[in-house]
């Protein structure tokens, strides 16, 4: 089956994007979500709308012909991208192009891994916060992608007995950022497994990726499966029982 | 905690801007502390936005302005130097203690591929006419009604409604036809 419907006719395509504009009332949306769990083409072409959407939006940045930002534009005038650019970047793709086609004919779990992953953003940085400066300070670290300094702040704080998910489960996605794929598991393992927590699914979509990573599929799947709501999961699900057939 | 994951109910000419204001400054003085200068700063910001903003869109980002920012700074960081490494400019001084940590990090395939895909869906925006390009930027980033838009361009609703339609299928066929030339879909 094609990944994408030949043609999209008008009444689609408005059906599309007003569910992406959150313009259908709650029955619509509700009939075109269960109509979308059924048809693959469907979801993917809600999600190529949607980066067409992106696309007119940010466009703004790269037309020097439109004056719609005035008080950024009024400061920085946009220009468009010099010509030598367009030669390295064409030259970069077509390097890419090249290595995706001969790395996609095998799919690994490492390719899957780097497929999915996705490292978290961290969280905003409330220095104001003195109780919980230390917790802060590492996020800083986190944010500027020192994951050794963050980790070793973290540990500090550990240390002292201030150990909870939160802590916890920044300690793991920092190790699993830097690789560490056994620290990783370590500190994301008690965090999934408390179904009450806060961290909880978070925590069990990275311990998922962290033994896709270290080949331990069993494992990712038991995460995976715990994740029935999230479609990312699915997908993954879906991409490992192919890898296994 | 101020989201942006809900964008479809906000507006993303006031978003953008904010996120420019934000972040611009910042990067310019990033790219002129890292052997560059202000136009590369700019095309560096243009590329960077258009995958981040991608990236909100589907979803695959979630979480709140701060972090948009982070990450949306993490793509600019990825994208200068790797432009500045592209481009051989052997005897270039960073002055980024980020960097080691940058190319270590696994997540960089993904971020080549958003910057990738970003990228030739603004150069197929590029290629439409004035006119599509005029009504889609009214309707998806003013957000401007079709009425609104009609009354602007002397038009009655229902052909704005048909020129929309026509032009987005303008642009997806020629994104399709791109991403299969460049060994993407």
């Amino acid at each position: 089956m094609e990944e994408y419907r030949e043609h999209i006719d008008q009444q689609l395509f408005e059906r599309i994007e007003a569910y992406l504009l959150d313009t259908m009332n709650a029955s619509e949306r509700f009939q075109f979500e269960a109509a979308m769990v059924g048809d693959e083409q469907l979801r993917n072409e809600v999600d190529l709308q949607r980066k067409l959407v992106a696309a007119v939006q940010t466009a703004i940045f790269d037309d020097k012909t439109v004056q719609h930002i005035p008080a950024a534009e009024n400061t920085v005038p946009i220009r468009k991208i010099s010509l030598k650019w367009w030669y390295a970047a064409a030259a970069v793709l077509l390097v890419a192009s090249a290595t995706w086609y001969y790395q996609s004919i095998s799919v690994t779990p490492g390719k899957l891994f780097t497929g999915y992953f996705h490292a978290d953003p961290g969280l905003p940085v409330a220095m104001s916060s003195t109780s919980e400066y230390g917790f802060y300070d590492g996020m800083v670290s986190y944010k500027e992608g020192d994951y050794n300094k963050a980790i070793e702040i973290w540990t500090g704080l550990k240390e002292k007995g201030l150990l909870t998910d939160t802590l916890q489960y920044y300690i793991g996605v920092a190790s699993l950022n830097k690789n560490d794929f056994e620290g990783a598991v370590q500190h994301l393992l008690p965090v999934a497994e408390n179904k009450a927590g806060e961290w909880q699914q978070k925590a069990a979509w990275y311990l998922a990726l962290a033994y896709v990573k270290t080949n331990n599929i069993t494992e990712a799947m038991k995460w995976l499966q715990q994740l029935e709501d999230d479609s990312q999961a699915q997908l993954l699900i879906k991409a490992l029982q192919k890898l296994s057939s | 905690m101020e989201t942006l994951t809900n964008w479809s109910s906000s507006n993303p000419e006031d978003l953008l801007k904010q996120v420019y204001a934000d972040n611009y400054p910042w990067l310019e003085n990033y790219v002129r502390q890292n052997s560059g200068n202000d136009s590369d700063a700019k095309d560096v910001f243009q590329e960077s936005i258009a995958a981040a903003w991608m990236s909100l869109q589907q979803g695959r980002f979630k979480g709140d302005k701060a972090q948009f920012n982070a990450y949306l700074r993490q793509i600019c960081r990825f994208k200068w130097i790797n432009q500045i490494r592209s481009a051989a400019r052997s005897k270039i001084i960073y002055n980024d203690a980020l960097l080691d940590h940058e190319v270590a990090n696994n997540g960089h395939e993904v971020l080549k591929d958003q910057l990738q895909q970003s990228g030739l869906l603004q150069e197929c925006f590029m290629q439409l006419g004035a006119k599509c390009k005029q009504v889609l930027r009214l309707f998806y980033y003013k957000r401007e009604s079709l009425g609104e838009i009609a009354a602007g361009m002397g038009n009655t609703e229902e052909s704005i409604k048909t020129i929309k339609y026509r032009c987005m299928m303008q642009l997806r066929k020629l994104f399709l036809e791109q991403n299969k030339k460049h060994g993407g879909v």
